[in-house]
């Protein structure tokens, strides 16, 4: 009696969710997939054609250039984003002064309450090829600065150093697991007469090790779904050397009003970013530690 | 050597804000002039004044505050009455759809998009606020997760010896839970309205007049309309878009932070 009690007023709680999951989350999501079998516009009724958009896809120069320029962003921007993140963290960890590491980890943090938007146009007026301040200060230098973001070959990697800014999140959770390194074992090396980078390396990184894959997948995931910035600052462009499968999708289904095929590119991301994500936890699951329980 | 890398990345952090400012204040060409001038020759407070008219910066203010506002107390409300269900009442299932909850954040948005679209579509709500509001009214994911989280840590003695004394879960949730909850509820809160002022895609999508945008897509529309765009007033909207985020920051960075950690499962 308890227990049907206990049922019905659990279920009158999390109705509210329920009823959003349903409409919000779980009906797009399988309603997507109908989609990308479909030949679709918003104006015509769904025609079913089974996995041609998808052997379309696969002879679509565009999505594999998008596939590649993400790919870019993942391979690059991920690992960059983590070291800066770590060192970062270790840096603050190591300071002495309390308030001077609360003003530093705050400045450190606050990019990521800023619109990209903000974060993308001042990055654009910063690195314009005829007076941006970057180039203006590399000539002073006497160098011969590129346009970046007119090139096919930068304009992709000072998106990378863009979202190098928004890395607040990863340093405050790399931070918090540097604290919760245990004192004793710490000073059981010093003993030992461990080098601090030794220590480092065969202390520190495995002891933070399940923290860093937690930022590591966080970090793959949205970096697979970029699409605020290269859109605001270069509209995928130059030559779509910045042009990425979010944007990809967009053009498909708002521009081009093609929504199967856009829904087709929707579920081949999807796949790719959870294929990616179990890869991580796959090649890692031998080498994180989780405090000795297996 | 640690203090000077980290003075030095500091700086490097700064430096866009300081510079969105000094552009907001020079004139149309002060930030291309060579030498470089770090500092504007005189703050011309009028272009904010022009600012304000260049983009309507008003109307979007107006229309993106409406918008974080609705989105905050819809979801922290609901969010927590769920997390209350999630934590507080066993049932069977729970686990498995608390499960399935956490699951949704990992669902890239762009997968759920289009359905989305032509769910709103037939409701009559493309071009209206709807669709980035409502939703929020039946909860959030991250929000869910994160209460929950705190609210497994609120005692059951304390909601057994409620129920003894003849009080139900709406009263014991309304009562004891919401007002010893204060603290993470304006944590959510706060990361809630900063997640929709800065929100971007779902404007894009769904907003259609301009007069209707929110002030992130406006800033954007408005640099890519216009071929010579007029930096120092963009810039100028740029920094009254950053403010309100800066107040954020000021008053609450702490909680913040400490939000950060709760989500990853760290103390």
């Amino acid at each position: 009696m308890k227990r049907r009690k206990d049922l019905i007023a659990g279920l009158i709680f999390v109705s509210p969710w329920i009823v959003g999951l349903a409409l919000f989350q779980a009906y797009p999501f399988f309603k997507s997939f109908y989609y990308s079998l479909t030949d679709f516009n918003p104006i015509r009724k769904p025609v079913f054609v089974g996995f041609e958009n998808y052997s379309w896809l696969f002879q679509d120069d565009l999505f594999w250039k998008s596939l590649w320029n993400t790919l870019f962003f993942v391979i690059i921007g991920v690992p960059l984003d983590q070291i800066v993140a770590l060192s970062l963290a270790v840096g603050l960890h190591g300071l002495r002064r309390e308030k001077a590491m609360r003003m530093l980890r705050g400045i450190f943090f606050f990019p990521i309450l800023v619109p990209e938007v903000v974060m993308a146009l001042v990055w654009m007026l910063m690195l314009n090829s005829e007076f941006g301040i970057v180039n203006q200060f590399l000539k002073f230098l006497g160098l011969n600065p590129p346009a970046w973001f007119l090139s096919t070959f930068w304009a992709k990697p000072m998106i990378v150093l863009l979202r190098l800014f928004f890395i607040g999140t990863g340093m405050v959770v790399y931070l918090s697991a540097l604290n919760e390194v245990p004192k004793e074992v710490v000073e059981a090396s010093i003993i030992d007469g461990a080098s601090p980078i030794r220590r480092f390396w065969k202390i520190t990184i495995p002891m933070i090790s399940p923290v860093m894959l937690f930022n590591f997948i966080m970090d793959i995931i949205g970096t697979f779904q970029i699409f605020t910035e290269p859109f605001v600052i270069t509209k995928g462009g130059p030559a779509r050397s910045t042009y990425t499968l979010t944007m990809f999708i967009y053009n498909n289904a708002f521009e081009n009003l093609d929504m199967g095929y856009a829904s087709a590119a929707a579920w081949l991301t999807f796949a790719i970013i959870f294929v990616a994500t179990i890869a991580v936890l796959y090649v890692t699951s031998k080498r994180i530690y989780y405090g000795g329980e297996r | 050597m640690r203090k000077f890398i980290l003075i030095a990345a500091a700086l490097i952090f700064l430096f866009p804000f300081y510079w969105m400012v000094v552009v907001s204040f020079g004139t149309p060409s002060d930030f291309m002039k060579v030498p470089i001038r770090f500092f504007p020759s005189h703050l011309r407070f009028k272009n904010y004044v022009e600012a304000v008219n260049y983009i309507p910066f008003l109307r979007y203010f107006l229309n993106t505050l409406y918008i974080s506002t609705l989105v905050t107390f819809g979801s922290v409300i609901s969010s927590s009455f769920v997390a209350y269900g999630f934590s507080k009442i066993k049932w069977p299932g729970r686990d498995v759809l608390f499960l399935i909850t956490l699951g949704t954040m990992m669902l890239p948005p762009a997968v759920t998009i289009i359905p989305l679209y032509m769910e709103f579509k037939s409701f009559g709500w493309i071009g209206s606020f709807k669709p980035l509001w409502v939703p929020a009214l039946f909860g959030s994911a991250w929000a869910i997760f994160m209460l929950r989280q705190f609210y497994m840590g609120i005692p059951n003695e304390l909601v057994e010896s409620a129920k003894v004394d003849g009080a139900n879960h709406f009263t014991i949730w309304y009562r004891i839970v919401l007002p010893s909850s204060k603290a993470p509820l304006a944590v959510v809160a706060l990361f809630q309205f900063v997640y929709s002022w800065k929100n971007f895609f779902g404007p894009l999508i769904f907003l259609r007049d301009q007069d209707m945008y929110t002030l992130p897509l406006g800033l954007a529309f408005f640099q890519s309309r216009h071929g010579g765009t007029e930096w120092h007033l963009l810039m100028a909207a740029a920094t009254l878009t950053t403010l309100p985020t800066l107040l954020v920051f000021i008053l609450a960075s702490k909680y913040l932070i400490e939000g950060i950690r709760l989500t990853s499962g760290l103390k």
